[in-house]
C-alpha cells in the first residue's frame, strides 16, 4: 500500500488554491512565468489569450506538471507531495477529446469514479444521478463514439464531478460547441458553482464565458499573472461618471451647453455622446430635467470607464 | 429505508409513509467511503480485460479473443471428450493417464498464444493512446506506473486465462477420468506446481513483450504489424544464427522458442540450456517493462 493511503484528509481553512512564485518551463520556453495567486471563489476564471499559460497553470495546480521553482497547495495539501491525493478529491475536464470511444457515458463514468476511489456501488448510483444532472440520463447507455461534440464535453463534465470533488477544473469547456450547447454548458457549469456547491476554476480565452460563469477572474498574459480581481470590481461605477448619448450631433452640443449652464462639469464624448463627470443621482435628476426641457431625446445612459469586457480586454492586453 | 449518509441533510428530500418513499435524485457532494489507492489498478486492469473482450462492442470484437480461447481449450477438450466416451477401451489397453503430455500443450496451443499477443494485446492501450484517454486517467490517481501495472495485470491476466486453464481442465479431467482418482491424484499432484509455472512463465513473457510493443502506437494495427513482424523476423533471425553454427544464440533470439522451451523444461529435461534460455527471457521481459514505463513516465 501506497504512502498516500497513510496520508490523512484533513479539512483546512484558508484560500481552496495557494500559488506561490510558480515556474512551469518547456524546455527554454518558460509558459508560467513567477505567478502568485490565492484562488478562493465558488466559480474563478482563467483568462488570458491563447498560449497565455491558462492550461499549463491548470495542469501544474493538479500537479501533472511540476513547476521548475515555486509552490502550489491546493485544498491544503502541497501537490509536490500529495499529488494522488489531491486528484482523487478534485476533477479535471480537459480540453481535448479524450473519452474512451468504445465505453458507453455510464461505464465511463462509473469507471472513472471507482478509479477515484468510490466503492461500485456508489459509483454506479453516483454515475445515473450525475449523468441525469448534465442531461445525458437518456444516451447513457450509447457508445461514446456516437456521441455529438457536446453531448461529449457533456460526458467530460459527468465524469470531472461524479465522486463529489470539493474543486473542480474545466479546461475550455465550450470548445467546439454550437451557440446553443455554448449556452447550456455555460449554464451547467454556473450550476455545478452555485447549487451543487463545488469549487469551479474554468480556463477559457473567451471573456463571455468567463463573464457568465465566474465571480472572480485571474487573468494571464505572456505567462505572466495580469491581474486577479472580482468581477465585480471590473464593472464601472457611476462615481467614473455617466456618458449620455443622443441621436444627432447637434442635440449633443445643444445638451452638453444646457447642462454646462445649469452648473454641470461636461466633456464631448465622439460625435453624440456627453461624459457628466458626477455620476450622481442628483446630476441624473439635472440631466433628465435639461434633456426634457431643451427637448433632446436620451438614446442611452451608461456609466463611463468602459464594460467590464473593455477592462478585462485592457487587463489581457496590455 | 434509510437516509444516504453521503448527502448533505439540506439535499435530502426522502420523505416516508406508509409503504412509499420520495427519493431526492438529483446529484450531491459524496462524504462517504474511498478505496485504497492500491486497488487502482485492478479496477484498470479489470475494465481493460473487459474492454479486450469486447464487452458492449458487437459480435467483431468479441470474435477473436472468444475464439483464442476457445481453440486454446480444444486439445484438452477432445482428449477429455475421447477418455470420456470411450473410457471402458482405454481403460482395458491401460492408455496413460497423459494421452497429451502436459509438457506439450503450450507447443500446441503456441499459434494461439502468439496470435492472442499480437491480436488482443493492442486492444488494451492502443484505443487509450490514441484517444488520448491516459490524460484522462493521469489526472485520478492513477500513476503513470500504476497505469502501466494495471495495463500489464490485465494482459497477464487474460493471457493466463489461456495458459493456464486449459492445461489446469486437462489436469482435473485426466484425474477424473483415470480408474481411481485417488492413485491418479497422488500420481499427478508434482504435476501442478509446474502446470503453475509454465503457465506464469509464458504469459509473463508475451504479456510484457506485447504490450511494449503495442504502447509504441496508438494504431492498431501498426502495433499488430510491429508483434506479428518481431515475432516471425525473430524466427528468421534464430534460423539464419543456428544454421550459422550458434545454435544457443539461435534459440535465445526465437522470441516464441525461449518462454515455450523454457516452460516445457519445468516437465523435464528438454535438451535446453536453461542457463541461456533464462537469461535471454529475462532480458527480454526486463527490456520491455523498461521500454513500456519509460512510455508512459510522463503525466502531461
Amino acid at each position: 500500500m501506497g504512502s498516500w493511503d497513510r496520508v490523512q484528509w484533513i479539512a483546512v481553512t484558508g484560500p481552496l488554491i495557494q500559488v506561490d512564485d510558480v515556474v512551469v518551463s518547456y524546455g527554454t520556453h518558460v509558459a508560467v512565468d513567477h505567478v502568485s495567486v490565492d484562488i478562493d471563489s465558488a466559480a474563478t476564471g482563467l483568462l488570458g489569450a491563447n498560449g497565455a499559460g491558462k492550461s499549463t497553470l491548470m495542469k501544474a495546480i493538479l500537479g501533472l506538471l511540476t513547476p521548475a521553482s515555486g509552490h502550489i497547495r491546493i485544498l491544503g495539501h502541497d501537490t509536490a507531495h500529495a499529488g494522488d491525493l489531491v486528484r482523487r478529491r478534485v476533477g479535471y475536464m480537459p480540453e481535448h477529446d479524450c473519452l474512451p470511444p468504445t465505453m458507453t457515458a455510464a461505464d465511463m463514468v462509473v469507471h472513472l469514479a471507482q478509479l477515484r476511489g468510490l466503492p461500485r456501488r456508489d459509483a454506479v448510483r453516483r454515475a445515473s444521478e450525475v449523468l441525469f444532472t448534465v442531461g445525458l440520463e437518456e444516451e447513457r447507455s450509447r457508445l461514446i463514439e456516437g456521441y455529438s461534440q457536446g453531448m461529449k464535453q457533456r460526458a467530460k463534465l459527468a465524469q470531472a464531478i461524479v465522486h463529489g470533488p470539493e474543486v473542480v477544473f474545466l479546461d475550455e469547456p465550450t470548445t467546439g460547441l454550437d451557440p446553443a450547447g455554448r449556452a447550456e454548458m455555460l449554464t451547467l457549469v454556473r450550476r455545478i458553482a452555485t447549487d451543487l456547491g463545488i469549487h469551479v476554476v474554468v480556463s477559457s480565452h473567451i471573456l463571455d464565458d468567463i463573464r457568465r460563469t465566474c465571480d472572480s477572474v485571474v487573468v494571464l498574459r505572456e505567462g505572466k499573472l495580469a491581474t486577479a480581481e472580482t468581477l465585480e470590481s471590473f464593472a464601472p461605477t457611476s462615481s467614473q461618471g455617466m456618458v449620455a448619448e443622443v441621436g444627432t450631433s447637434a442635440n449633443a452640443d445643444k445638451l452638453a451647453a444646457a447642462l454646462a449652464a445649469r452648473g454641470l462639469h461636461v466633456t464631448r464624448e465622439g460625435e453624440h455622446g456627453i461624459v457628466i463627470s458626477d455620476g450622481s443621482d442628483a446630476a441624473m435628476d439635472v440631466l433628465r430635467d435639461t434633456a426634457a426641457d431643451a427637448g433632446v431625446a436620451l438614446r442611452r445612459l451608461v456609466p463611463a470607464g468602459g464594460s467590464v469586457e473593455d477592462a478585462l480586454v485592457t487587463a489581457m492586453s496590455e | 429505508m434509510s437516509a444516504m449518509p453521503d448527502r448533505p441533510s439540506n439535499a435530502l428530500t426522502e420523505a416516508s409513509s406508509g409503504t412509499a418513499q420520495i427519493h431526492d435524485i438529483s446529484f450531491a457532494g459524496y462524504d462517504g467511503e474511498r478505496t485504497a489507492v492500491a486497488k487502482v489498478p485492478l479496477i484498470l486492469a479489470w475494465w481493460s480485460v473487459l474492454r479486450a473482450f469486447g464487452r458492449r462492442r458487437g459480435w467483431v470484437a468479441k470474435f477473436v479473443p472468444f475464439s483464442l480461447l476457445g481453440l486454446a481449450f480444444m486439445p484438452a477438450v477432445g482428449v477429455l471428450t475421447v477418455r470420456g466416451l470411450f473410457a471402458d477401451t482405454l481403460d482395458e489397453i491401460q492408455l496413460p493417464v497423459e494421452m497429451l503430455p502436459y509438457s506439450d500443450y503450450l507447443g500446441i496451443i503456441g499459434t494461439m498464444i502468439v496470435l492472442w499477443t499480437a491480436l488482443v494485446t493492442p486492444e488494451l492501450v492502443c484505443p487509450d493512446i490514441q484517444h488520448r484517454v491516459t490524460s484522462l486517467y493521469f489526472a485520478t490517481a492513477v500513476s503513470p506506473t500504476r497505469y502501466v501495472f494495471g495495463k500489464w495485470l490485465a494482459s497477464f491476466g487474460s493471457l493466463l486465462a489461456m495458459t493456464l486453464l486449459p492445461v489446469l481442465l486437462l489436469w482435473v479431467g485426466n484425474i477424473m477420468f483415470a480408474p481411481s482418482v485417488t492413485d491418479a491424484l497422488r500420481a499427478d499432484l508434482d504435476q501442478l506446481p509446474r502446470i503453475v509455472g509454465a503457465g506464469v512463465i509464458v504469459a509473463v513473457f508475451f504479456s510484457t513483450l506485447g504490450l511494449a510493443i503495442a504502447a509504441m502506437t496508438g494504431r492498431r494495427a501498426y502495433a499488430i504489424g510491429a508483434l506479428v513482424g518481431l515475432i516471425l523476423g525473430s524466427g528468421v533471425l534464430s534460423g539464419v544464427v543456428s544454421n550459422g553454427g550458434n545454435d544457443r544464440l539461435g534459440a535465445a533470439v526465437n522470441l516464441v522458442g525461449v518462454p515455450l522451451d523454457l516452460a516445457q523444461r519445468l516437465f523435464g529435461d528438454n535438451g535446453i540450456s536453461v542457463v541461456t534460455h533464462a537469461v535471454s527471457y529475462v532480458i527480454i521481459v526486463g527490456l520491455s517493462a523498461f521500454v513500456l514505463l519509460n512510455r508512459f513516465r510522463s503525466r502531461a
